[in-house]
């Protein structure tokens, strides 16, 4: 890391070598005016992936499998927003059995576990803390390491099941799955799950007792899925706290992308009404009466120790948001285990017709929402895909934009420290994969 | 990704020595971390575990945290005007080891496979001995197949490693 010590009526550059925390490439451009912040940019050069274009022409049954390639960490999220939003445009939909959509959930609790946890104690909690990374945390928190790399290797094992493997699973399909698992070799996972939920209780209160939040609060239109009787994840209308209300079909009329000269990736508006912001926060904000009771009777504590009652509309809480979820996604693995029974059919038989159809998922990272257009031989004509972290860049520049009013008598190190701090908040995904970030602040 | 355990049929005991190959299969030569794991597995090599990590090296810190007697990492490295298949040992311990370029750079997330030893080691969960085996490539084009030369040195560079992990055992 570099930095100049000129006077503030000069430009001053701070160069932040290897963010190594953020998913994908990136800089962040700060200038200040009178000592407020004129323009804050965060800028993606990651180059674009044409995942929209190149799935034009495949297959229906491709996209799952094309669209997990999207990202290591979540590919989850890609296969089941691919799936629902082609199911909709192929009449399927409404016939996919409930033991199938049962065990989309548990897929989806396993990529929820293991993303969480990731990001929770191996990239988020160390700026907390005040470490430099996971690795020097580890010298003195190596309890609490060991502990979540066991609940992580649990979410892995979970997609896995599921998924035939961790990483870009390749066991969904449309209309379900291509097998579904043996009950004995998903019991197995029973013990390891009832401990991983009383040690993630129990680091969920520590990240509500021990941490403390810095004070932003800012008035953020939340968007999450709403199902009307189960915390979201893979179904349910879409709202907001701002009376946003639309099925998921028509989620792409109400949000417009907007391509800006500084980023490869789109930016999101609500039409008329501007920035939203999606992810764990809004998920609890919007939808807490639904957590597992195993999460919720945790939810009036975490509330005392961080002083706040929901809505929480800090950021910085994205933290403990994401651990309630991380207990609710395991006691809800639990419950399914439990009371599996290996269906008789492992997927719909899903046939092809000309339609169209969009549906969101909720990613680890907030909605991530496709729309598919196929021909009657099933062949994908339009592609439309959403991903969560593209929706939350405007809502990431103007929380910057109010950290850097604060930041103006900070010193360069420490203003890029506490912003990119800011931006871990969101876990961003940027190429969904930010090594390198610059933050050049100038001073006019 | 690959997964193989080459102890006693039916035992799933810790192996003492475990060897974490990794490399992207679609770009040409550093495809070879997976072919040379498929290669060790099929030798069942007495007291070696052998998994292939593939581009997800985080997976190296959540299957490896067992103590064993020994840990060898398998990657592609680059030497100019070295021809693809020579075998190139560091001790990842050793004050003195050389610099790797892959430090402090990310892979998903920024956590890459030296995080993944270094934070073994914080974790006291490093074996004694660490040994990064780096084997020289010649071409890592995007979508191209492993290079003739690099095939050609594969059965080599597999009667090293086995060598090495072997030795390691005893």
């Amino acid at each position: 890391m570099s930095r100049s010590n000129k006077g503030r009526n000069e430009t001053r550059t701070i160069r932040v070598g290897a963010l190594a925390r953020v998913e994908g490439e990136g800089a962040l451009h700060i200038e200040m005016k009178d000592g407020m912040p004129d323009a804050v940019r965060l800028e993606i050069y990651e180059p674009p992936r044409f995942y929209e274009a190149f799935l034009r022409g495949r297959d229906m049954h491709e996209v799952p499998d094309i669209t997990a390639r999207i990202c290591g960490i979540c590919p989850v999220a890609y296969q089941m927003g691919a799936c629902h939003a082609l199911e909709r445009a192929l009449g399927a939909f409404n016939m996919i059995d409930p033991p199938i959509r049962t065990l989309r959930n548990l897929f989806y609790c396993g990529e929820w576990i293991e993303s969480h946890v990731l990001h929770m104690f191996m990239l988020h909690l160390p700026d907390f803390l005040g470490y430099e990374s996971a690795i020097s945390m580890a010298e003195d928190h190596a309890p609490i390491v060991k502990q979540a790399l066991g609940i992580k290797k649990l979410g892995n094992e979970l997609v896995g099941l599921l998924g035939g493997r961790a990483v870009h699973p390749v066991g969904a399909r449309l209309g379900g799955f291509y097998r579904a698992p043996d009950e004995a070799d998903a019991r197995a996972l029973l013990p390891r799950l009832r401990v991983a939920l009383d040690q993630m209780s129990e680091l969920t209160l520590f990240l509500a007792e021990q941490v403390e939040y810095p004070d932003l609060e800012r008035d953020y239109e939340f968007v999450a899925l709403c199902p009307e009787d189960e915390y979201p994840m893979n179904l349910g209308p879409i709202r907001s706290n701002k009376g946003l209300a639309v099925e998921q079909n028509d989620f792409g009329n109400v949000i417009e992308e907007v391509h800006v000269e500084h980023s490869t990736a789109l930016h999101s508006v609500i039409k008329g009404r501007g920035p939203y912001l999606v992810g764990p926060l809004a998920r609890l904000n919007l939808c807490s009466d639904r957590l597992h009771p195993r999460a919720a009777e945790l939810l009036p504590k975490v509330c005392e120790s961080v002083g706040r009652t929901l809505p929480w509309s800090n950021n910085f809480l994205s933290l403990p948001a994401r651990a309630l979820e991380t207990v609710h996604a395991l006691a809800l693995a639990h419950d399914i285990i439990e009371n599996y029974e290996r269906p008789t059919r492992s997927y719909v038989p899903v046939e092809p017709r000309p339609g169209v159809g969009g549906h969101g998922t909720e990613a680890p990272r907030g909605v991530c929402w496709h729309r598919y257009r196929t021909d009657r031989d099933g062949t994908i004509l339009e592609a439309r895909i959403v991903p969560p972290t593209s929706q939350n860049q405007m809502t990431i520049e103007d929380d910057l934009r109010l950290l850097a009013e604060r930041l103006a008598d900070v010193d360069d190190e420490r203003a890029a420290l506490q912003c990119e701090h800011l931006i871990r908040n969101y876990d961003p995904c940027i190429s969904c994969s930010v090594h390198f970030l610059k933050l050049e602040r100038s001073w006019r | 990704m690959l997964s193989y355990f080459t102890g006693s049929p039916g035992t799933m005991a810790v192996q003492p020595v475990l060897v974490v190959t990794c490399g992207n299969r679609d770009r040409a030569d550093d495809g070879m971390g997976a072919q040379i794991a498929t290669a060790l597995a099929a030798r069942k090599l007495p007291g070696v575990e052998v998994f292939d990590v593939g581009l997800n090296p985080a997976r190296l810190i959540l299957e490896s945290r067992e103590q064993r007697a020994a840990l060898i990492v398998v990657d592609a490295v680059e030497m100019s005007g070295c021809a693809p298949g020579r075998v190139v040992e560091v001790d990842l311990l050793a004050d003195d080891r050389p610099e790797l370029v892959s430090e402090g750079r990310a892979s998903s997330h920024g956590f890459g496979l030296l995080d993944q030893v270094e934070l073994l080691r914080t974790l006291d969960a490093l074996p004694p001995i660490a040994r990064l085996v780096g084997v020289t490539v010649a071409d890592t084009t995007l979508g191209a197949s492993m290079s003739a030369a690099m095939r050609a040195a594969l059965p080599k560079v597999v009667d090293t490693i086995a060598a090495l992990a072997l030795r390691r055992h005893a």
